[in-house]
C-alpha cells in the first residue's frame, strides 16, 4: 500500500477529480434511469392510452371468417363453419374445409355452392363444390405448396316459391387458417 | 516478489492470453462503435449495409466468444498457480492449448473478416449464433472448434495441477481460487458437449457440402444447450474476481468461503438444463419443456443474489475497516479513486440492472414483447458487455502489473475509465432497451428509427432522442475502451519496473474454509448431479424432436 500512496498536493486535485468523476460518471446515469422510471409510471398510472389503443384496434378491413363463424346469416339457411384449416404431409398441401347447418336453417334443401377460391398469391382455383344446406359437407382441395386461401365465392339456390329461384352470391374473406402437419401418409 | 517473480513461467502464458484479449477487445469494441452509428444513421460512410453483417459477426464473436475466453484463462492460470503455489506442470503441453486456440481464433477471425474483401469467397457474416441457414466458410466453424479443444485442455492443464497438488496435500481444503477455476470449468465440460457435436457433427460437415440438408431446429437447441450455461462461463469469472480480489480492493476480506462455494455449485448444477428459456419463440418445442426451462431460470435467480448479498457484506466490512458508518454512509468510505475498485463495483451495480432485464426475459409471456428487439442487446451489454467486460478491464489494472512487475502508468487515465464505461454504456443500454419495447428490431443494418414505413411507437420520448442517445452512448464507450488499451499498452511497455508494482497480498475471509462443509468440495458429486440434471431437462425434448422428424430435413413443421 505504501508505495502507491500518492503526496498531500496530488490528493488534493485527486479529490475534486474524483467528485466530478461521480457526478459525471454516476450522477448522469442515475438520473437518466430515474427519469426513465418517472415516465415509465407517468404513461401507465396517468397517461391513459385507451382512445389510441382503441383507434389501434378498429378493425380497418371486412371482417374475416373462421372457423366457427356463420355465413348468409341474413337468409332462410345460413351455414356454419365447422372446420377450416390446412392440412400438410411431406407430400401435399391440402386445404380442408368443413360445413354444418345452423340450428336455426328452416328450409329444406337449398343448394349451396362453393363456386372458386382465391389464393393468397391472386390465382383463382375453379373446382367448385355443391352440397344441400340442411346437411355437413366437409371439402377438400390440394394446393399449391404454401399458399393459403384468402378468400371463398359462395353461391345459393333460395326457393321463394315453388318455382322460383333466387341467386344469392356471397364473397367470403377468410381470417387466418391454422396450419396441421402430419407425419403420415394421407390415404 | 510479485507473481512475475515467483512464477515466470505461468506468468507468461497469462500475458500471452490477455495480449490476445486485449486485441480481440479493441477490434471488435471499434465495430461496435461503427454498429452503433451506423444503425441509427447518425453516420454510415465506413462500410456498406451489407458489410454491417460481418461486422456485426465480428463484434460478437470476438467479443463474447474470444476476448472472454482468452482472458478468462489468463486470469484462471494465475489464480490457479498463485493458489496452488506451483507452475504449470508441464509446458509443452500449456503452450499447446495456448496456440491451438490462437490458430483457431485466427482462422474464425480470417472467415469472418474476408467478408469485407470484395469479391471474396471466405465469408462468415453468420453473426455469433451461426444459426442454419445462415451457411459460413468451413473455416470459420473449424477455426470455432479448435478454440473449444484448446480451451478443453487448458481446463485439463488446471485439473493436472490440482491432482498434483492434492498428492502432496491430501488433506487440505481446495484452495478458494481453485475450487472457483475447477467448477467453472466443470461446468464448461458439460455445456460444451452441446457445442461440439453442433458443430463437429453437423456444421462443418454442412458447410464442406458432405451433408446438404440439416433441420435448423436441432443445431439452435445444441446451441442454446451450451448459450445459456455461456454466459455463466463469463460471468462465473467475473464473480470470481468479485469474491476473491474485490473485498480486498475495497480494504476488507471476504464474507463467506462456504457461500461462495455454493454459488459456484448452484451454477454448475443449473446452468445448462436452462438453456430452452433463448428458444420460447421456438417451434417444435413443448410448452411444457419451455415451462421447466422458465422455473429453472428463476432459480438461477438465488446464487447472484446470495452473490449480491456476499460481495456488498466484504465491501462494507472493508469500508468500515475504513472507518466508515451508518447504514449507508459507509459506502463513501470505499477507495472510489482507486480504478480496479471503482471498475469492479461499478460493473456489479450494472450486473443488477440487467438482472431486471433478464427477469424479462425469462418470463415466457412477457419474453415474446421483446423477442430479437433492440432490448436483447440492451440487456446483455449490462451483462455481459458491462458487468464482465468492465470486470476484466478493472482487474486488468491489478493483474498486469503484478505479470510484467511494471507499475500502472497514467493513473488518472484509469481512474476516468471505468466512469465513462458506465455513462456511456448507461446511455446506450437505456436506448436500447426503450426502443426494443416500441419494437425497433435487433440485427439490423437499417436505422428503423428513421423510417416511415414501420411508425414505432414508443411507450414515451421520440424515436429520434433515443437514436442519439445510442449514438452517443457508443461513441463514450469507444473513448473510453481507448482509455484502457492505452493505459494499459504504455504500462505494459514502459511502466517502472518494481518488485511490488501492486500490493497483491489477499487476506482470508471472515468466515473461513475451516466452517466450509467437506462436502462442498466433492466434485465427483456436484459433476454427476449436474450431468443428471442434464440428461433429465434434454432427453426428453429431443426424443419428441426425433420423434417429430428432427433426422428428416426438409419435412414441414409439425403443430405446436
Ligand atoms: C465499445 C463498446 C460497444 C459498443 C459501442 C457496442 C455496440 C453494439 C451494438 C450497437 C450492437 C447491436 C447491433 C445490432 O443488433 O444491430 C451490439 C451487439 C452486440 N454486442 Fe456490443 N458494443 C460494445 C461492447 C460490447 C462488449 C464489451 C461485448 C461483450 C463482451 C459486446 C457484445 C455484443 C454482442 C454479443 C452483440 C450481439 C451480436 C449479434 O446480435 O449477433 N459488445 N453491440
Ligand atoms: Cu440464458
Amino acid at each position: 500500500m505504501t508505495n502507491s500512496e500518492t503526496s498531500n498536493s496530488e490528493e488534493g486535485s485527486n479529490k475534486t477529480l474524483v467528485r466530478t468523476l461521480i457526478i459525471i460518471g454516476i450522477g448522469i446515469p442515475v438520473l437518466v434511469e430515474l427519469l426513465t422510471l418517472f415516465n415509465l409510471v407517468n404513461v401507465q398510472i396517468f397517461n391513459d392510452k385507451t382512445d389510441q389503443v382503441q383507434r389501434r384496434s378498429q378493425p380497418d378491413q371486412a371482417v374475416e371468417f373462421t372457423e366457427g363463424d356463420t355465413l348468409f346469416t341474413k337468409s332462410n339457411y345460413p351455414v356454419v363453419i365447422s372446420g377450416m384449416q390446412i392440412n400438410v404431409s411431406a407430400q401435399e398441401w391440402v386445404f380442408e374445409l368443413e360445413f354444418r347447418p345452423s340450428d336455426t336453417t328452416m328450409q329444406a334443401t337449398p343448394l349451396v355452392k362453393v363456386d372458386s377460391l382465391r389464393l393468397k398469391n391472386g390465382d383463382l382455383l375453379r373446382r367448385g363444390q355443391e352440397w344441400s344446406a340442411s346437411q355437413s359437407k366437409s371439402m377438400r382441395w390440394t394446393l399449391p405448396n404454401g399458399q393459403v386461401p384468402v378468400k371463398l365465392y359462395l353461391s345459393g339456390k333460395e326457393l321463394i316459391t315453388e318455382d322460383s329461384v333466387r341467386n344469392i352470391h356471397e364473397e367470403v374473406p377468410l381470417g387466418s387458417i391454422p396450419v396441421r402437419y402430419t407425419r403420415k401418409t394421407q390415404r | 516478489m510479485t507473481f512475475l517473480h515467483k512464477f515466470p513461467k505461468a506468468a507468461k502464458v497469462s500475458k500471452a492470453n490477455f495480449i490476445v484479449a486485449f486485441i480481440a477487445l479493441g477490434l471488435g469494441g471499434f465495430f461496435g462503435f461503427i454498429q452503433a452509428l451506423h444503425r441509427t444513421g447518425v453516420f454510415r460512410g465506413f462500410f456498406n449495409s451489407g458489410e454491417y453483417y460481418t461486422l456485426l459477426t465480428g463484434h460478437g464473436v470476438l467479443l463474447a466468444l474470444i476476448f472472454t475466453t482468452f482472458f478468462i484463462a489468463g486470469l484462471f492460470v494465475w489464480g490457479v498457480t498463485r493458489s496452488l503455489e506451483r507452475e504449470p506442470e508441464n509446458m509443452t503441453f500449456t503452450w499447446s492449448w495456448f496456440w491451438i486456440m490462437t490458430i483457431g481464433l485466427v482462422m474464425a477471425a480470417v472467415a469472418i473478416l474476408g467478408g469485407l474483401v470484395p469479391n471474396g469467397s471466405i465469408r462468415a457474416a453468420v453473426l455469433y449464433t451461426f444459426y442454419p441457414p445462415l451457411q459460413a466458410h468451413p473455416m470459420f466453424y473449424i477455426g470455432l472448434a479448435l478454440v473449444l479443444i484448446g480451451s478443453w485442455m487448458a481446463g485439463a492443464d488446471w485439473f493436472w495441477s490440482y491432482r498434483k497438488w492434492r498428492e502432496e496435500n491430501p488433506t487440505d481444503r481446495i484452495p478458494i481460487l481453485t475450487f472457483m477455476t475447477l467448477f467453472t470449468m466443470l461446468m464448461w465440460y458439460v455445456c460444451t458437449i452441446g457445442l461440439a457435436i453442433e458443430v463437429v457433427g453437423l456444421l462443418i460437415p454442412w458447410s464442406l457440402g458432405w451433408v446438404v440438408e440439416i433441420e435448423p431446429l436441432l443445431p439452435r437447441t445444441l446451441f442454446w444447450f451450451f448459450g445459456h450455461a455461456v454466459v455463466y462461463f463469463w460471468l462465473l469469472p467475473a464473480y470470481y474476481v468479485w469474491y476473491a480480489i474485490l473485498p480486498k480492493l475495497s480494504g476488507g476480506r471476504l464474507f463467506s468461503d462456504s457461500m461462495t462455494r455454493i454459488v459456484f455449485i448452484i451454477f454448475l448444477i443449473l446452468s445448462t438444463p436452462v438453456g430452452y428459456h433463448h428458444q420460447y419463440a421456438d417451434a417444435g418445442i413443448s410448452l411444457g419443456f419451455k415451462f421447466y426451462a422458465m422455473a429453472t431460470t428463476m432459480l438461477l435467480l438465488l446464487p447472484s443474489l446470495m452473490t449480491l448479498f456476499t460481495v456488498v457484506a466484504s465491501m462494507e466490512h472493508g469500508a468500515r475497516q475504513r472507518g466508515g458508518k451508518g447504514y449507508f454512509a459507509w459506502v463513501g468510505k470505499l477507495p472510489w479513486d482507486r480504478p480496479a475498485f471503482v471498475g469492479c463495483a461499478l460493473a456489479g451495480i450494472m450486473f443488477a440492472a440487467g438482472g431486471f432485464s433478464g427477469m424479462i426475459n425469462a418470463g415466457m409471456n412477457v419474453n415474446l414483447l421483446i423477442h430479437n428487439t433492440l432490448w436483447i442487446p440492451g440487456h446483455f451489454h449490462l451483462t455481459v458487455g458491462t458487468a464482465v467486460a468492465l470486470t476484466f478491464m478493472a482487474i486488468s489494472y491489478w493483474l498486469v502489473p503484478q505479470l510484467t512487475g511494471r507499475k500502472l502508468k497514467f493513473k488518472t487515465l484509469a481512474l476516468i475509465q471505468p466512469y465513462t464505461w458506465f455513462l456511456g454504456m448507461t446511455l446506450m443500454s437505456n436506448a436500447m432497451h426503450r426502443a426494443g419495447l416500441a419494437g425497433v428490431p435487433r440485427r439490423t443494418a437499417e436505422p428503423e428509427f428513421n423510417t416511415n414505413a414501420m411508425s414505432f411507437d414508443p411507450v414515451f420520448g421520440t424515436m429520434g432522442e433515443m437514436k442519439w442517445q445510442i449514438a452517443i452512448g457508443g461513441t463514450i464507450l469507444l473513448i473510453s475502451l481507448i482509455l484502457f488499451l492505452w493505459v494499459i499498452t504504455t504500462s505494459w511497455l514502459a511502466g517502472e519496473k518494481s518488485d511490488k508494482p501492486v500490493d497483491d497480498y489477499i487476506p482470508e475471509p471472515l468466515s473461513g474454509v475451516e466452517h466450509t462443509p467437506a462436502v462442498l468440495d466433492n466434485m465427483k458429486l456436484w459433476f454427476a448431479l449436474a450431468l443428471i440434471l442434464v440428461l433429465l431437462a434434454y432427453s426428453f425434448p429431443l426424443w419428441e424432436m426425433i420423434q417429430d422428424g428432427i433426422f428428416e430435413p426438409g419435412a414441414l413443421p409439425r403443430p405446436s
